[in-house]
């Protein structure tokens, strides 16, 4: 079983990179890898429990992250720094995540056996 | 010892800036197409100062860009390859 990271750092709704992401994790997943996912930067924006991606034709795959404990993904972890960048507090987030620092981030990054961005 | 690759301009791209963020300093970065013009201004170049940085010979070459990083070290699509072994993972940002 390998460990496998999936990094979002791209914003959502602006690419497909969000959903090919969510999508891998998922897969993953279900072929048995220990999957975890880390957002950073833009990619925190995934995380807005307001949105509303049919306004503007988008594809809901948003919503598809509450199905992430179906697939035994919990570690879903959140870079502290990125949130208060954007101005975003915990509350506005639609998943249950865990804020960490940067450093938690490195260490978690040196930890696993692959890390793909997206 | 994880190898870090960036692929695109910091003036495109955030990738540089948040694998400068997340890099630990035993760490090794490789810039290759459009990531090598990071070199070319101060704040980036004194920015990936204290890391082991290593950068795609052809891209380097190809942008007119030799005299200008004549003192980074250069590789070719074969120590890539090595490079990649010797490090416990690749993350391509």
């Amino acid at each position: 079983m390998k460990k496998l990271c999936i990094l979002f750092r791209s914003a959502p709704l602006g690419t497909v990179k969000g959903r090919e992401g969510l999508d891998l994790a998922l897969l993953s997943a279900s072929f048995e890898q220990d999957v975890s996912l880390v957002f950073v930067d833009e990619g925190v924006l995934h995380l807005l429990k307001e949105m509303q991606p049919e306004l503007i034709d988008g594809k809901d795959y948003i919503s598809t992250f509450k199905a992430l404990p179906l697939y035994d993904i919990e570690s879903v972890f959140v870079c502290k720094q990125s949130l208060a960048d954007y101005g975003l507090s915990h509350g506005l987030l639609s998943i249950p995540v865990t804020v960490v620092n940067d450093e938690a981030i490195s260490n978690h990054l040196k930890s696993v056996d692959e890390v793909l961005v997206f | 010892m994880i190898l870090h690759h960036i692929q695109t301009s910091p003036n495109q791209d955030n990738a540089l800036k948040l694998c400068l963020r997340y890099a630990c300093k035993e760490d090794a970065i490789l810039l290759s197409s459009d990531g090598v013009n990071a070199l070319l201004l101060r704040q980036w170049a004194m920015a990936l100062s204290p890391f082991k940085l290593m950068v795609l010979k052809d891209d380097v070459v190809a942008r007119g860009l030799s005299e200008r990083l004549k003192n980074v070290m250069l590789i070719d699509y074969n120590e890539f390859v090595a490079q990649s072994l010797l490090h416990d993972k690749v993350i391509t940002w």
